[in-house]
């Protein structure tokens, strides 16, 4: 049992889904990156004589190229001309074609990466993805970059927002707000102390998310976390009220979902507001649970503070926990 | 004019008034009891960038794990290997990558619903991945944004609070769209 308990505990440690992630990127490219791709034909796509084969392949540029090959089948086997063989030009090459079934199955390999669409004879027979190691150094810088533009992106309306809380909580209106909504924060934070500021600060939060302010959301959300750290014994340790702000954060209820209306109108949906209600049910339920999980999980020996707290005792970590007991 | 439209409008001007009203409201309430409202409010942005500094490591180190996982196609085996489950509880096919992104990428879920909407606008299918973007939020950005901010590490129940709440939005977003759209 305490083994079972640990090994859940292992699975769902950030550390190891951080880690496993990378591992299986690596694991699935290096297999994408050595073998050839097959695309197969249903029966009726090609025919007996000479067949027209175009593979578009949209690069990491965004720029489509497009490639025409010819498929010639005598007699029920497919040749492949030798030019199209080719490895040393600058485009895919045709490894190998033959029949399958009433279909062909054809293989073939290219040096880029992006998305593919295969065409034969005018109709689409294929689209996927050509994934090489490139695409994973690619991926690796690229998404650094996007994490830095984001963590920038915060900063201004953090610099806004905490600016004006402030201004709120010297003028005691953010206690105010606590106090308004103190049987909530009772019911879903029993750890905050009466008045306090965090429970200010997380009315905003919930309020802007609900109304779809994500640019307030977000300062608000980590103000409170930033409070509820305050009150916090293990400062590298989750508390009962931490985790209940992330799990109403992570299921984000929103009473509009603006960016998606957005996108459903660009992409000519007849009637884009039809979702609206299904959104709300839909989320509504992703909230409810989220609360009811983050209230009873934290109840579970294996979630306790205490076990988390001794879980780099049998790692070879020299800043652990032991020293700051001991303080 | 339908009801969602309707409900639309008045939700969109609340949300538009909130933020000028909320400046409104603290810095007069502020200024009637005498606070110095410059002053404090220079004083709590000061707060700002050292967030910046703090959350750097923890956004970059989940968006480069998440970008190279997207970029590797493993969750195009998954989905592959998936499917037949799904199909049997009624999630359509094409509905699948999304569920499976939306808690890692807000911006590669987005996309992938926008590609169902653009292949079959008023189908089924992108009623449900609609409904299933519009139901949760990106929860691994989430717990990076959040805890890394404050500096914890030991996240406890946090993730699996967090991804079965993912989980009940999939599910009650096939649920509810069968029971309104079919």
């Amino acid at each position: 049992m305490r083994t079972l308990g640990a090994f859940f505990r292992a699975l769902l440690n950030i550390n190891t889904i951080w880690g496993l992630l990378i591992l299986s990127a690596f694991a699935v490219c290096m297999l994408q990156h050595y073998l050839p791709t097959t695309t197969t034909f249903q029966p009726g796509v090609l025919h007996e004589g000479d067949n027209q084969l175009i593979i578009g392949i949209k690069g990491p540029n965004g720029e489509v190229q497009t490639w025409t090959y010819g498929l010639t089948i005598q007699s029920g086997a497919p040749v492949i001309a030798e030019d199209d063989r080719a490895t040393d030009q600058d485009r895919p090459w045709l490894i190998d074609a033959r029949r399958s079934g009433n279909g062909y199955l054809l293989t073939w390999d290219a040096d880029t990466y992006g998305k593919y669409t295969v065409t034969a004879n005018g109709a689409v027979v294929r689209k996927g993805s050509l994934v090489t190691l490139q695409s994973l150094t690619d991926a690796a810088f690229d998404w650094a970059k996007v994490g830095f533009d984001l963590a920038l992106g915060l900063v201004a309306s953090m610099v806004l927002f905490l600016g004006l809380l402030k201004v709120g909580e010297k003028a005691g209106i953010v206690q105010l707000v606590a106090r308004l909504v103190d049987p909530l924060i009772r019911f879903l934070f029993p750890e905050i102390p009466k008045d306090h500021p965090a429970a200010g600060a997380i009315v905003m939060n919930v309020t802007s998310t609900v109304l779809g302010l994500g640019n307030a959301a977000t300062p608000f959300g980590l103000k409170a976390m930033q409070h509820l750290q305050s009150l916090n014994p293990n400062r590298e340790v989750a508390t009962n009220a931490q985790v209940m702000l992330l799990a109403i954060n992570t299921a984000g209820f929103a009473l509009i979902p603006t960016t998606l209306l957005a996108v459903r109108k660009s992409e000519g949906c007849s009637n884009p507001f039809e979702v609206i209600g299904t959104c709300m049910v839909a989320g509504a339920t992703a909230t409810i649970v989220a609360i009811v999980l983050a209230k009873l999980l934290g109840r579970l020996p294996i979630f306790s503070a205490q076990a988390a707290l001794h879980e780099d005792d049998n790692m070879a970590v020299a800043d652990g926990p032991v020293q700051e007991e001991a303080r | 004019m339908s009801a969602a439209y309707a409900f639309k409008m008045v939700v969109e001007q609340i949300s538009l008034l909130t933020i000028p009203l909320l400046f409104f409201l603290i810095i007069g309430y502020a200024m009637c009891r005498r606070v110095k409202v410059y002053e404090a409010f220079t004083e709590g942005g000061k707060e700002g960038f050292d967030i910046f500094l703090k959350i750097l490591p923890y956004i970059v180190a989940i968006l480069v794990a998440i970008g190279m996982f997207r970029a590797s196609g493993a969750l195009d085996f998954i989905t592959e290997s998936l499917a037949p489950y799904t199909l049997k509880i009624g999630m359509p096919a094409d509905v699948l990558p999304v569920a499976l992104m939306r808690p890692l990428s807000g911006s590669g879920s987005l996309g992938l619903v926008a590609d169902v909407i653009h292949n079959a606008p008023d189908s089924f299918s992108a009623k449900v991945a609609s409904t299933m973007f519009g139901a949760t939020d990106t929860t691994f950005y989430i717990i990076a944004l959040y805890f890394g901010s404050v500096g914890i590490r030991k996240t406890r129940h946090a993730v699996i609070a967090g991804l079965m709440a993912d989980l009940a939005g999939v599910l009650a977003a096939v649920w509810v769209c069968q029971l309104v759209f079919r």
